[in-house]
């Protein structure tokens, strides 16, 4: 709100757009006169290459894979409850929410956030082997379903579903 | 009488006939001529126009790729100290007040020097995944972690994401540097005080302003040479922007009707934003510094829309001659000068009497001046750089504006930076040897994030990059991948299992016995796979190596990580190959990270100028050995700083902070390494000489005490203790190697596969004097 555009000086340049008639432009190159063939001294004719840059990679969401992919997450906590568990908790309900509104790429990003903070919590597993089945991914999305069921507490609901989704996966 | 009338005519007034034949003449050519002239005139004014236009709505400028850290972020239980997280606040400039009240302030109440609470008002970042918006949280550390975080209302905060630094770009030879800002981030004050100071009529003008261009001349005139300029503040950006900085009448033509032009197309905010990010505002080392946006970070180290009144009357009364008026340098000359816009401002109304006094009271507030090094950490930019290479062109990173996030973690390099700089500088002292070099690599365990790397005991010169490109013998550093290559097979063989440490001989493949000697030049006997490791025993791990095989052993660093060659010779049992201390990060980070292979990386994200994302480093994961034979092994690396060769460390640690690692000497003590971790970091140091010379060091004496110096600053957590299914803690016997109990004497406390434990028992002697607790009993 504090920006120089707002404020009432840049106002009037806004308004001002100036359109001047090529008479004072033919006015001014006759004042300038005949001076000779003066040419700029830097070079600026030449024209800029636009370099190509990488196109952005392309959230694609790709052919869903057939296992079933359980939406509901018992949320179990990782055998050890790490202090930082507000912190990856939050993580992965943000990535839960990315997930469901197809953002699968977002979901990923966020899990690797709560996977930096604390590597033993099995649900940022879940979510990144969900994530990549749904990106087509089934190699790495195996990797990730495989290291959740490392660190679910054996004969929680969290650590059936990792199973499911792996047994899937192998199929 | 042709002739003489001729002659006649030439003398006497002109005879109308002839005259008028001539006249006509003269008027063809000044009709011909004008028509030349407006012509030429014609097309050089459209080849202008072109010029003006195809470079203003083109690019504007080759913007170098920027370079960030990884963002702090700060969470309850966070390891941290008050120190530590004081340096990243001043490192992304945040200034002391008594109370917060705009972003990038915070305040400190102290209660001892273990507890310490903060406000801070955060600025708010573009990430990749979405902004971060400017938000007020307080903070508490206590005892080395976070032990609350708020926000502004008192309600708990899981999360805050900090600003990242920036830690340096990617330039291109001619170094023209910028931080684009857009008009609408301009504060007004800023605006007007430009426009008040350079150009009062700039809303009134269309490009040239004949009144001042008069009174130019006239000075001009009178001097008899070009002492001043009637520029407009288009004519100005025109002759910067377009025309080389000379001054000369035949440049003064071209750049007024280019001004013309310019004004003819755009508007004037378009030529207004455009200035306020072309204009020259000083030069740090051969970087030249452009546009308000990074003056206003170099000179303060803020973002514009954060400069006070003094602050925008330095930067706008810079523009008449940056380096003129260099504050660092001339700091009387840049404050009169600061002084001097501040009265203009008064002038025009847009600061009262009271801001005047008090702005011109204040003193320049300077950040302190950056050194002329471009980059902060040339070792770890260097990385960025070759992985980059790997996907973008050169001169893509030098002109795109690329935005590269990076995994950095400023605050671990600089303990690590600080540890090398001492440490190195104190063993050429203690050894009184020269031109040691160090290579250091840190990484958290389980993303494989970079966060430090050190090329040389100088850690901000930027020459050769030890920690990518030294590759050297790695000694013994490569015995725990023998015996974790024993324990991937159970039934066989558990870290109680022994082994003889008896000389052993090898014939080579060119008929050549090969005898390694242990360091000592001992031989300890039969001794359990634990403690061969924990002393580093060459006999015993050479022989288990050849047990397992060397082609299996191999194999095991290959699944480990790495990607190179390695002859299949029993000698690299005991590390007869090179690799660099990345290599050996590579490596190490599999056995830190349970098992699981992860390639190394140090980007996460790029983005575009426009801050569309472009690319994503996804963290990549890999299970490589059993979480079993890993804990196992990891186990045995914990012995090593216990009891073994690295136990000096503990002299220096608290014994509840399991921590594991390998030391690492080489033939003639020419390589000392370190490679050890705890459950969050990894960090591997390789001290030695660059010719290859011999030194005083073994892995313990250097590279150790390099590592210890890090790890005992850095807030961390123990190696995982919680054994994994399968696997659980029993009594051997270290002579037999059969289960014990924990009163008999020789019983070992010891990891086992519960598949393949020992089937008998030893006889029970009962330990005649208790003594001492083992390790093991202390961390459990």
């Amino acid at each position: 709100m504090n920006s120089f555009v707002k404020s009432k000086f840049v106002k009037k340049i806004l308004c001002k757009k100036l359109l001047l008639a090529s008479s004072l432009f033919l006015m001014v190159m006759n004042l300038v006169g005949c001076a000779g063939n003066v040419k700029p001294e830097a070079e600026p004719v030449v024209i800029e290459k636009s370099v190509p840059v990488p196109t952005p990679e392309v959230q694609e969401p790709a052919k869903p894979v057939e296992p079933v992919i359980p939406e509901a997450v018992p949320q179990t906590r990782a055998p050890i409850p790490a202090a930082s568990s507000n912190a990856t908790a939050s993580l992965v309900s943000q990535a839960r929410a990315q997930y469901q509104a197809k953002n699968y790429q977002g979901a990923i990003a966020t899990a690797e956030r709560a996977l930096r903070i604390d590597r033993r919590v099995p649900d940022v597993y879940l979510i990144l082997a969900q994530s990549y089945i749904q990106l087509a991914n089934t190699q790495v999305a195996l990797q990730f379903v495989q290291q959740g069921i490392r660190y679910a507490q054996a004969g929680t609901d969290l650590a059936q579903t990792l199973m499911q989704v792996r047994d899937s996966l192998q199929k | 009488m042709t002739k003489r009338r001729f002659l006649s005519r030439g003398k006497k007034s002109p005879d109308s006939g002839s005259f008028h034949v001539n006249w006509k003449l003269v008027l063809l050519l000044f009709a011909g001529l004008a028509l030349l002239c407006t012509l030429i005139l014609g097309v050089w004014s459209l080849y202008l126009d072109k010029v003006v236009r195809e470079k203003f709505e083109g690019k504007k400028w080759a913007l170098p790729a920027r370079v960030y850290s990884r963002p702090l972020e700060l969470y309850e239980g966070l390891p941290l100290t008050p120190v530590l997280f004081e340096k990243e606040l001043e490192a992304l400039g945040y200034r002391s007040a008594a109370t917060v009240t705009t972003s990038g302030q915070m305040s400190r109440r102290a209660a001892s020097s273990q507890e310490v609470t903060y406000d801070v008002l955060t600025r708010g970042f573009d990430f990749w995944d979405k902004r971060e918006e400017s938000q007020r949280f307080t903070v508490r550390i206590d005892s080395g972690k976070i032990a609350s975080l708020m926000d502004a209302k008192g309600a708990a905060l899981p999360l805050v994401r900090m600003e990242p630094e920036e830690i340096g770009g990617i330039y291109p030879n001619n170094i023209e540097d910028r931080v684009l800002v857009k008009l609408d981030q301009l504060p007004p004050l800023l605006g007007e005080t430009l426009l008040a100071v350079e150009d009062k009529h700039f809303l009134e003008h269309h490009g040239v302003s004949p009144e001042a261009i008069l009174r130019a001349m006239w000075v001009n005139a009178r001097q008899g040479e070009v002492v001043q300029g009637g520029s407009t503040l288009t004519q100005q950006l025109v002759k910067n922007f377009y025309l080389t900085s000379e001054q000369t009448m035949t440049r003064k033509i071209p750049e007024a009707i280019m001004s013309v032009l310019l004004e003819l197309h755009y508007s004037k905010s378009e030529i207004l934003e455009a200035y306020i990010n072309e204009v020259y505002l000083g030069r740090s080392g051969s970087r030249e510094i452009h546009g308000f946006g990074l003056a206003a970070q170099h000179y303060f180290r803020k973002p514009v829309h954060e400069l006070n009144r003094q602050e925008i009357a330095l930067l706008v009364g810079l523009v008449k001659g940056a380096s003129f008026y260099n504050p660092w340098r001339n700091p009387e000359r840049a404050k009169n000068r600061r002084n001097l816009v501040l009265d203009v401002m008064h002038q025009e109304n847009l600061i009262d009497d009271k801001q005047l006094k008090l702005a011109q009271a204040a003193p320049l507030g300077l950040a302190a001046e950056t050194d002329n090094s471009l980059i902060n950490y040339p070792a770890f930019v260097d990385l960025v750089k070759r992985q980059l290479k790997q996907d973008y062109k050169e001169e893509d990173l030098r002109a795109e504006g690329l935005r590269i996030f990076t995994t950095i973690a400023p605050m671990v390099q600089r303990l690590a930076e600080n540890a090398v700089a001492t440490r190195i500088a104190r063993l050429e002292k203690q050894y009184k040897i020269k031109e040691l070099q160090v290579g250091m690599v840190v990484t958290s365990v389980g993303s494989g994030e970079i966060l430090a790397l050190i090329g040389d005991k100088n850690p901000r010169y930027p020459g050769l990059n030890r920690a990518l490109d030294a590759r050297r013998q790695i000694g013994s550093l490569m015995k725990p991948f023998v015996y974790l290559t024993a324990l991937d097979q159970p039934q066989t063989y558990n870290l109680g299992t022994l082994i003889s440490d008896d000389p052993i001989s090898i014939k080579g493949g060119d008929g050549k016995m090969w005898e390694p000697k242990n360091a000592d030049n001992k031989s300890h006997g039969n001794m359990p796979l634990y403690r061969a490791l924990a002393y580093s025993e060459n006999q015993a791990t050479v022989r288990l190596g050849m047990q397992v095989t060397v082609k299996e052993v191999i194999k095991t660093v290959k699944d480990a990580g790495y990607t190179g060659e390695i002859p299949q010779v029993p000698s690299i049992l005991i590390g007869a190959v090179d690799m660099s201390p990345l290599e050996v990060t590579g490596l190490y980070h599999t056995l830190a990270a349970e098992g699981v292979y992860t390639p190394l990386h140090a980007i996460r994200e790029v983005l575009n100028a426009e801050g569309q994302p472009l690319k994503r480093y996804p963290i990549e994961l890999d299970q490589r050995f059993s979480m079993q034979s890993t804990f196992e092994l990891q186990h045995a690396l914990q012995a090593v700083l216990r009891e073994g060769t690295g136990r000096s460390v503990y002299n220096s640690f608290p014994e509840s902070l399991p921590l594991a690692g390998k030391t690492g000497t080489t033939n003639d003590q020419r390589d000392s390494w370190f490679a050890g971790f705890s459950g969050e970091h990894l960090a591997v140091v390789w001290v030695g000489k660059d010719d290859n010379a011999k030194t005083p060091l073994s892995g313990a004496s250097g590279a150790l005490q390099v590592w210890a110096d890090l790890m005992r600053q850095l807030p961390t957590q123990g190696v995982n203790q919680q054994a994994p299914e399968g696997v659980s803690f029993d009594w051997i016997d270290a002579n037999t190697g059969l289960l014990s109990a924990e009163q008999c004497e020789g019983a070992m406390w010891l990891p086992l596969h519960n598949d393949f434990k020992p089937k008998e028992s030893v006889e029970c002697k009962i330990k005649q004097n208790s003594g001492a607790e083992h390790w093991w009993q202390k961390i459990f």
